[in-house]
């Protein structure tokens, strides 16, 4: 065999190895990001089944009726935003007292275990979905992956609609790099 | 993509050498270099992969039968051995495989997550039992590691992860316990400068904790007691350990110097965080280190609320896993390492005897 047919047949034999490689890994990649983008919509819909989970585990250890429901969420969203500070449960208590006078003393021990591990798990759920996003984000980002990414069409979701829930009085503080100190005691 | 890049290597020495080879480099040559090369480096980048993941956790049960057992002899030797011809000026020797005894006798475990082992015979036969297998009971506690893939020890960078906190508390970080000992059993209390009453009793409820709990709720309980402790030391301990295996629940319990209980946190991978609150709040009310009632609360929260997390719930942090810089170099300086040897390898012999027919051409 002539030197340059050898070359040449050699040349050909390595972007034949390297578009098995290449293709095999464009489809893994595709498969990958799909599989991602499903996982974070999914995380989303139960950070939010989460939240109407624990509202109604609160509801029912208070036994606060069920008119007063979209109230007892507003209060609850507050307290696991960690809204009121690291008092926050106090404002659940006050509300649940308001609303069902006769809740023994006991059970707001009960209920608050409830309010902190809503706002554990939630905040866990936060966290995946952060992590999910993160994940996401860095494969789009990364080299090759960015290239066959954007010629594959991804990101196929937006994903400014994927953040996660924080209160206002966080994003204020954020946004001026001031918190003022919590207040243990109402003034 | 990993594969990809770890073949760049060798394939541009593989052209290399067809290139500047000359005529014993021949194209058949060269696809059995690209070939084997691409094999090798596959076989590395899995490996790198399952290195980065690999972990152990403990299953727990209880021993559910112990037999004798009869098996095969193990002990084969070579015997009537018989010189025969074989043809003019040759001769071999064939011989048979004898065995020492008709049978061997096992002395055999069996627990009830599925698993049996062997207690070591005292005889070569086996047939004398051995009095470690006399003493094992039916119902008693049995525990084996168990290998899985942990997606959170692979991704570094995960928020799953704490990031520096070891550094403060290096000199008092305990090893994760795993050491299985006397065939199935395993040491579950850790302490950190705490000295505890009876630690033997403590192991031994924790065992018998674990054989009632283990199999069912799939869980493996630990206890790490601390002495005056702050609070971060519990997420150095996390950060250390990677938040525990996944079917682990450590309760970590700091104490005074009177042993009054100063705080209370639990490391696990539960979603049911009702679990970690309230068994927080039962063992602060307990108040000093009682260990009855510690046991009998960890017990029952762990029966009512705990609920494990399964590794699947991770999964997505799989196409984070990269080799580390570490593991780049290696790759690449054995791709290199193995195409030029192969490259040379091949280049000085005549493997194919493409040389030999080219010169009676």
């Amino acid at each position: 065999m002539n030197t340059g047919l050898k070359i040449g047949l050699g040349f050909l034999l390595v972007v034949a190895l390297f578009g098995v490689v290449g293709v095999s890994s464009v489809i893994g990649l595709n498969n990958e990001l799909v599989t991602q983008e499903r996982g974070l919509v999914a995380q989303y819909k139960q950070n939010q089944n989460n939240y109407d989970n624990y509202i109604k585990k609160l509801q029912e250890a208070a036994q606060v009726p069920t008119m007063y429901t979209d109230d007892l969420k507003k209060v609850y969203a507050a307290a696991i935003s960690g809204r009121y500070g690291a008092n926050g449960s106090q404002a659940t208590f006050q509300f649940i007292k308001e609303h069902n006078p006769n809740v023994d003393a006991t059970v707001y021990t009960k209920i608050q275990q409830i309010i902190e591990a809503g706002r554990n798990s939630f905040e866990a759920d936060q966290k995946t979905l952060l992590d999910k996003k993160r994940v996401y984000e860095t494969e789009l980002q990364q080299f090759p992956g960015n290239v066959v990414a954007t010629f594959l069409g991804f990101p196929k979701i937006k994903l400014a609609d994927f953040d996660i829930v924080t209160s206002t009085e966080t994003e204020t503080a954020f946004q001026t790099k001031k918190s003022a100190p919590v207040q243990l005691r109402a003034k | 993509m990993i594969l990809l890049v770890m073949l760049l290597i060798p394939v541009l020495v593989d052209l290399g050498f067809l290139i500047f080879g000359g005529k014993q480099f021949s194209i058949k040559k060269f696809l059995v270099e690209l070939g084997v090369q691409t094999a090798v480096m596959a076989i590395i980048a899995y490996g790198i992969s399952w290195q980065n993941t690999s972990d152990t956790e403990v299953w727990n049960g209880k021993v559910s039968k112990k037999a004798r057992e009869v098996v095969s002899c193990e002990h084969s030797y070579t015997c009537n051995c018989v010189t025969v011809s074989c043809g003019k000026d040759c001769s071999t020797t064939i011989c048979q495989t004898c065995y020492e005894h008709s049978y061997d006798v096992d002395w055999a475990v069996y627990s009830s997550i599925g698993s049996r082992l062997t207690i070591d015979r005292v005889s070569r036969q086996g047939v004398a039992k051995p009095s470690r297998w006399d003493a094992v009971e039916i119902g008693e506690s049995f525990s084996e590691t168990h290998g899985y893939t942990n997606y959170i020890k692979g991704s570094p960078d995960t928020l799953f992860r704490h990031q520096g906190l070891t550094e403060r508390f290096k000199d008092k970080l305990p090893g994760y316990p795993r050491q299985v000992y006397d065939y199935y059993k395993l040491d579950r209390l850790v302490t950190v400068g705490a000295a505890v009453d009876d630690p033997k009793q403590w192991n031994l409820d924790l065992m018998n904790l674990n054989a009632e709990l283990g199999h069912w709720k799939q869980v493996n309980a630990i206890v790490v007691v601390t002495k005056n402790q702050p609070d971060e030391y519990f997420y150095a301990l996390e950060q250390h350990w990677i938040g525990g295996k996944k079917n682990d629940v450590v309760l970590v319990i700091d104490i005074d110097d009177a042993n009054k209980i100063d705080w209370v946190n639990i490391m696990g991978w539960t979603d049911n965080k009702i679990f970690q609150v309230a068994l927080r709040d039962e063992i602060q009310q307990i108040g000093v280190l009682n260990r009855d009632l510690i046991m009998k609360s960890l017990h029952d929260n762990i029966a009512h609320n705990f609920l494990r997390k399964p590794m699947k719930d991770f999964e997505y942090l799989s196409g984070m896993i990269k080799p580390t810089t570490g593991q780049w170099i290696f790759a690449m300086v054995f791709g290199l390492i193995l195409s030029v040897g192969m490259g040379i390898f091949l280049e000085k012999n005549d493997i194919f005897d493409e040389e030999t027919k080219r010169r009676y051409r």
